[in-house]
């Protein structure tokens, strides 16, 4: 009886599933349109800077880094989340994240891929990156932060790849009004797929193997990205929490950047079945805990020290917590963690999506705003105090150039999602079946399916 | 002039009294080397004249001097075979006047608003006496910013030099980030080339910006290879910059003044900045006592908020 | 104009120098014999001032004795001889040398003298201690090369990373190979 309903709901599920591949979603044309003008200016003002070198930053020998190295930490950070999701969740035993696998490792892909390349912004001879490999110095933190981002990088290709290779054999099989290279394509990715005994041992090994993989893989990523500040001796880097700091931040940045896409994808592809409200309810919590955890931290990175206010890290504090940097600084302690949390702590609020968007998309900005914080009021308190600077020397803001480069890389980064998604299911068709036939809809999230999949725990 | 110059040559070849030589060229100062070489091209190239202004010259005026000693890039990276190099500054005897400042920035061809020696005010605490705190790079035995480089491009030499190589240098910053006493500079755009020629190994040029690269004191290691020291410490009317050879415990200010390294440290209670950042300085201060100059007025100890 | 006046200034000083010691009258040229001995905390340098025309002691010769070091001469003391002509000077024994073979370039110098005209004589004197030996940095964080320690986690951590990659790729290869296969199990 149950297998009548599971391959009724098989039928269901491939078709409304794979519909999204190629389809059109609602205002494509202007989303792609605006991102691509971004892509564009920002790529002719990354032009104007290799032209004219890096004065057209605001950087200067104070402020040596500025939004382009903000922004790593922001991709690295929000990379994090493809690991969350297919580690953390799948052995903290989660069957609800069945249909989010995908997405996760799409923002992944996207994010480590920029990540990568915003140091190549800020570099002053990007001409030279080559002598990462021929003059590399291993015991450089920049060395292992290029190792871990390429390491990552690769393997969240790996992983993007494994659970694709049976949808795409799917889609090999079912899109075949598709053009003739893309139905090439997924020939070739479909990597002779037929669902066999040995492919599909072949196939769970391999998942299980990366999930191991890349959860070590990820946190390096993130840490070693931390240790680039704190392995200096300035104030306000130079501490140990600064790894966890890094990792809890950015599953935190990570888990707002799902739920926003989430939505996104949800409404824009119909795909309401399966990014249910269950879902979105859940990583509320998730984020709340997260949110909680970096307040934690917040409170130990900067509360410690302004009890002590010693010597050096006196000024830092003072500019943070009353100067220069205070609006910024309070706006992302209270919009961007207080607030969230207060508001995520209510039933009613983590069951509405919109609520719950709302929510992420505070977080989102204000960690944003935090990676500002954590780098650039600390380059502006040396040692040594600033005196007698050239102009322009000792204060930063963006230029437009910093800014054009850094929305471009934004813009990019949404691209690529798009491009992603428009090539291969939104969802991964073959776990979620897995999922409905081993732990039924309510379990994986699904609602309102056309017929509804119950299985009892004892069958499990 | 150039009466003057012959009447100076011909009492010394009289070989009469030294000091008094030395007292006479430092008084009858540098002599341009400008020649023209031909007719005028009309072509105005940038150009820093000594007080290290930017001036546009027509490009037959353009002085040339060559600086060449041959040295390798392997041999720029081992040092100066034998030497250690050191540095004393005498904080009771810097009274702030700057001109080690100018004359590095004249020896190294660079542009005022870049400084690798520079000349701070500090100020301990509210009731201590404010001082003037010459800051060259301190060529850490334990260098922060090397331990970064991810390319080498700044490396320490047997000599105790830390060096950048320029040809190497990716433009990463870190080291500039790493460095605790904002020693490093960075060249944000094209800097201005004099008219020298010099074919050494970048780490041992005179000239050493470069376009997207960071630059900082070398202590002059090119003066070092002709035994001769560094513009600051020549440039210091003070003699209150000290700078020798750690193997051989010796260090040489400006009048020529040789003295016992190790003797001058423990007589004179020597200090290094920030010893308790564990980087090993290669530069000693002496504490500014019994200043041999008007002391700096009292200021408010919040020196940050005056940048 | 102002650096013109001060030039002249300059000029005419050496000139009012050179004519005053030109008055002084005749001077000698003297000979100075340099000799090192050392005991256990000290170097001894003794210097013989004869009339290098006679041989005759020089008296009231002042002598300033220097060690030779990069930069400059360091004074190490000076000295007037009396009628036998002979001073000496002490600096202490664990001065090091200028080189790797520990030489000491000790120099007696004569300046501005009446009996004499000025002079320099130099002479080498041994360390005893060694010279501090030029060594290579060793491999270390600071220096170019890594320590072995590092090099090793470094590579096995990435070796081991990319290797677990090489085999999910491999399995790959093999999930293709096993096409054409009949459906042995369904699960």
């Amino acid at each position: 009886m149950n297998s009548d309903l599971i391959r009724e709901e098989r039928h269901q599920i491939e078709a409304e599933l794979l519909s999204t591949v190629g389809r059109r979603y609602k205002k494509e044309k202007l989303v792609i349109t605006v991102l691509s003008l971004i892509a564009i200016a920002g790529i002719i003002a990354w032009i104007v800077q290799l032209r004219e070198g890096l004065i057209v930053t605001a950087m200067r020998d104070y402020v040596s880094w500025g939004i382009y190295i903000s922004l790593l930490f922001f991709f690295v950070g929000i990379s994090l989340i493809g690991a969350l999701v297919s580690c953390a969740l799948r052995f903290s035993g989660a069957t609800w994240r069945y249909p989010l696998t995908r997405i996760a490792e799409a923002i992944t892909l996207s994010a480590v891929f920029f990540a990568g390349f915003m140091p190549v912004l800020d570099m002053g001879r990007p001409e030279r990156l080559y002598f990462l490999i021929t003059h590399g110095r291993i015991q450089s933190p920049i060395l292992w932060d290029i190792a871990a981002i390429v390491t990552y990088l690769f393997g969240s290709l790996i992983f993007f790849y494994l659970p694709l290779i049976p949808d795409a054999a799917l889609m090999r099989d079912r899109l075949t009004n598709m053009p003739a290279w893309k139905r090439k394509l997924y020939k070739m990715m479909a990597a002779g797929w037929e669902g066999n005994y040995l492919q599909r041992k072949f196939l769970n090994r391999g998942i299980k193997i990366m999930s191991v993989v890349i959860l070590p893989v990820a946190i390096s990523v993130h840490t070693v990205s931390a240790w680039l500040i704190s392995m200096t001796m300035r104030a306000g880097w130079n501490t140990s929490i600064m790894g966890p700091y890094f990792v809890f931040g950015a599953l935190m940045a990570g888990c707002a950047i799902m739920i926003i896409m989430m939505s996104i994808l949800r409404n824009g592809y119909n795909l309401q079945h399966y990014l249910s409200h269950t879902h979105f309810s859940k990583l509320a919590v998730l984020l709340l805990a997260l949110t909680c955890t970096y307040l934690y931290f917040n409170i130990n990175k900067y509360g410690v020290p302004a009890y002590k206010m010693q010597g050096d890290e006196k000024e830092l504090l003072n500019d943070l917590l009353l100067g220069r940097h205070a609006v910024l600084f309070w706006v992302t302690q209270i919009f961007g963690l207080i607030i969230p949390i207060i508001m995520l702590s209510f039933q009613k609020i983590r069951n509405s999506i919109r609520w719950v968007v709302f929510v992420s998309w505070l977080v989102l900005i204000c960690a944003l705003v935090n990676r500002y914080i954590i780098v650039i009021p600390n380059m502006m308190h040396p040692f040594i105090p600033i005196q007698g600077a050239p102009a322009g020397y000792a204060t930063y803001f963006p230029t437009l150039i910093e800014w054009l480069v850094s929305a471009a890389a934004m813009a990019g980064f949404v691209l690529v999602m798009i491009l992603l998604f428009k090539a291969f299911p939104i969802v991964t068709i073959w776990e979620t079946e897995e999922g409905v036939e081993k732990a039924g809809d309510e379990a994986i999230g699904l609602e309102n399916m056309n017929v509804k999949v119950n299985v009892l725990k004892n069958e499990n | 002039m150039q009466e003057e110059e012959n009447t100076r040559r011909s009492f010394l070849k009289a070989g009469l009294i030294t000091g008094a030589a030395a007292l006479a060229a430092g008084v009858v100062g540098c002599n341009s080397d400008t020649k023209t070489k031909g007719a005028l091209t009309g072509k105005k190239v940038p150009l820093l004249d000594s007080a290290g202004n930017l001036i546009y010259v027509d490009e037959v005026h353009m002085p040339v001097h060559t600086n060449f000693a041959g040295i390798s890039d392997e041999e720029s990276r081992k040092g100066i075979p034998g030497k250690k190099f050191v540095m004393v500054i005498d904080l009771a005897k810097c009274d702030g006047c700057g001109k080690c400042t100018k004359a590095c920035n004249k020896m190294h061809y660079l542009p005022p608003e870049k400084e690798w020696i520079t000349v701070k005010e500090l100020q301990d605490s509210p009731k201590a006496a404010p001082y003037f705190f010459v800051k060259p790079c301190f060529h850490c035995d334990d260098p922060p910013c090397t331990k970064v480089c991810p390319v080498d491009a700044t490396f320490k030499r047997e000599d105790g030099i830390v060096a950048i190589d320029n040809n190497r240098c990716i433009g990463c910053r870190f080291c500039m980030a790493a460095c605790p006493y904002s020693v490093r500079l960075f060249n944000w755009d094209e800097p201005v080339k004099p008219n020298i020629v010099e074919v050494n190994a970048a780490p041992e040029n005179a000239f050493q910006s470069k376009k997207g690269c960071v630059e900082k004191c070398d202590f002059c290691s090119h003066m070092s290879r002709k035994n001769e020291l560094p513009a600051c410490v020549t440039g210091c009317p003070m003699d209150a910059i000290y700078f020798g050879d750690e193997n051989e415990d010796a260090v040489t200010n400006k009048s020529g003044e040789t003295v016992v390294l190790s003797q001058m440290l423990e007589d004179k209670a020597a200090y290094r900045f920030m010893e308790e950042l564990g980087t090993k300085p290669r530069v000693y201060y002496l504490p500014p006592y019994n200043r041999q100059y008007p002391k700096p007025e009292m200021k408010n100890i919040n020196s940050e908020s005056q940048s | 104009m102002k650096i013109e006046m001060r030039n002249i200034l300059a000029m005419l000083f050496l000139l009012f120098i050179a004519l005053v010691t030109n008055a002084e009258g005749e001077k000698k040229n003297g000979n100075i014999d340099l000799k090192i001995s050392s005991n256990d905390s000290m170097h001894v340098v003794t210097a013989t001032v004869t009339d290098a025309a006679t041989k005759i002691p020089l008296n009231d010769v002042e002598v300033t004795f220097y060690i030779k070091r990069m930069f400059g001469l360091m004074n190490i003391g000076n000295a007037t001889t009396d009628s036998t002509g002979i001073i000496s000077t002490v600096f202490p024994i664990k001065m090091p040398g200028s080189d790797t073979l520990g030489n000491i370039i000790v120099l007696a110098k004569v300046e501005d003298n009446d009996v004499m005209n000025d002079t320099v004589f130099t002479t080498i004197a041994k360390s005893k201690f060694l010279f501090p030996a030029s060594t290579p940095l060793e491999p270390a964080i600071k220096s170019a090369h890594a320590p072995l320690w590092l090099k090793i986690t470094f590579w096995m951590l990435l070796g081991g990373v990319w290797g677990l990659f090489f085999y999910c790729l491999f399995l790959i290869v093999l999930i293709n190979r096993n096409k054409n296969k009949p459906h042995a199990v369904i699960t």
